[in-house]
């Protein structure tokens, strides 16, 4: 779906009256940081008009989408309500005892909104953002399936997002701005028959019923870019360009996972995508569903100390 | 056979470097890479870097196998390294530390003049094929358990 905003009076040319008001950027800062604005001035009013009416009326989804925005001065305003609506809660089922962890900063509450339109903000200086097309998902959703071979017991998943392209908005939506984060949580069930966290990758000191982002014991993590915890692998976790590995700025991220463990374990895994916009600030843009992963019950409990009935007096004669 | 013919020849060795023998044997494994090419070895902490590492002890015409405990996975993801011609790569281990099994207690099974053997094994799988990790068996030569006190 493609989709267009046109704000004509926004696109139009600033004067030198506005550029002097407090708030407004002077016109050079508006021709580097409007493109539209540059279109104009390069291409001419009516050629810019056509493009814009060739793109009226189409889906708002569409990554190349051209939308027009608001001169310098509106910048703020306009950033900060795009922010606020953009980060999209695909499940709306995030958990409210989450996150804590290093890299890791909880979405907002499902449904919550301001109660009063946001102030104005500062004029972004960021020289992109992330825009999120689809996702993050799971496949499959809900309840994880699990499988025992061999004495070890595995539930497997996979991940997908996508990010949008768009040069002409403000700041341009950059895929490298999007990475990919992997969240986890387990019970209380799993952590006392383990006597701790899942691995050595985890700190000793990590609990149970804590989100922190996930990791194997060389602390490597899905979804990093770049980086210490960076490690992709072919159809593990990538980032793709028309199918193509493209770490650095691939528009479209692929991942799978197998977690596991011996055919004892027992406890609950959860697991949670977030995409976060790594030029602005780790800022989440969008979450997954919470995926569940039963790995069995715990054996029970022997029974509270049952004492024998005390034998029955010697029967009288 | 034809068709192109690499420049390049695998040749490995691997070997046991034992720094401390009590309680269990504690060290390193140790893969030389004496070829003239790279090759890729799969990092541990997931299910196919976990399982290639093993022991056989053999005292008399016994032998048993240790392997690995089944480990807990949270991101369970293939992940290689390269390891350059002329270089090695180690694999630190410690047979006490509760992390190995055999089919008998250990203490039981790795005993002072028992030979241990170590075992580099890598099936072949999607996933080596797609990350060029070298796949096959090696094995070093026994390391005579101290029998001093």
């Amino acid at each position: 779906m493609r989709t267009f905003a046109y704000k004509p009076r926004a696109t139009q040319p600033t004067t030198s009256a506005k550029s002097t008001t407090p708030g407004l950027a002077p016109v050079g800062q508006a021709r580097d940081r409007n493109p539209i604005l540059n279109l104009q001035r390069t291409l001419g009013n009516q050629a810019v008009q056509r493009l814009l009416e060739e793109n009226r009326g189409k889906g708002k989804d569409d990554s190349t989408a051209l939308q027009a925005q608001p001169a310098a001065g509106a910048i703020g305003r306009s950033a900060t309500a795009a922010g606020a609506t953009s980060t999209r809660n695909v499940s709306g089922d995030v958990s409210q005892d989450e996150v804590v962890t290093t890299n890791g900063t909880p979405a907002p509450a499902p449904g919550a909104t301001p109660a009063s339109p946001p102030p104005p903000a500062a004029p972004s200086t960021a020289d992109g953002q992330c825009y999120v097309n689809s996702g993050p998902t799971y496949t499959p959703s809900g309840a994880i399936p699990v499988t025992t071979s061999g004495g070890r017991k595995r539930a497997t998943f996979s991940m997908a997002a996508t990010f949008g392209t768009a040069l002409v908005t403000v700041p341009p939506r950059r895929p490298r701005c999007c990475e990919v984060r992997q969240y986890i949580k387990w019970d209380s069930a799993f952590h006392t028959w383990r006597g701790g966290p899942p691995h050595s990758g985890f700190p000793s000191s990590a609990t149970a019923n804590t989100w922190y982002e996930d990791r194997d014991t060389s602390d490597k993590r899905y979804g990093h870019r770049s980086g210490p915890h960076s490690d992709p692998a072919p159809g593990f976790d990538e980032y793709l360009t028309g199918g193509t590995q493209d770490q650095a700025n691939g528009d479209t991220y692929r991942g799978s996972d197998a977690p596991g463990g011996p055919a004892s374990m027992v406890g609950q895994f959860q697991f949670q995508l977030k995409v976060i916009d790594t030029c602005n600030g780790d800022a989440v843009k969008a979450s997954s569903g919470i995926i569940t992963i039963n790995w069995g019950s715990p054996p029970p409990a022997p029974a509270p100390g049952v004492t024998p009935p005390s034998p029955a007096p010697p029967a009288t004669p | 056979m034809k068709g192109h013919k690499s420049m390049h020849h695998v040749s490995l060795t691997l070997q046991i470097e034992v720094r401390s023998g009590r309680p269990l044997p504690a060290g390193s494994i140790v893969l030389d890479n004496t070829g003239s090419a790279p090759i890729r070895v799969w990092r541990t902490g997931n299910q196919w870097g976990d399982t290639v590492l093993s022991f056989e002890v053999s005292r008399g015409d016994d032998t048993v196998r240790i392997v690995r405990q089944p480990q807990v996975y949270t991101r369970n993801v293939p992940s290689s390294l390269a390891v350059p011609p002329g270089t090695r790569h180690e694999w630190p281990f410690d047979l006490g530390d509760g992390q190995w099994q055999a089919d008998a207690p250990l203490e039981q099974v790795v005993v002072p003049g028992a030979q241990l053997v170590a075992v580099y094994n890598v099936p072949p799988s999607p996933e080596a094929k797609d990350q060029g990790v070298w796949t096959g068996e090696i094995r070093s030569k026994p390391v005579l358990l101290d029998k001093s006190p």
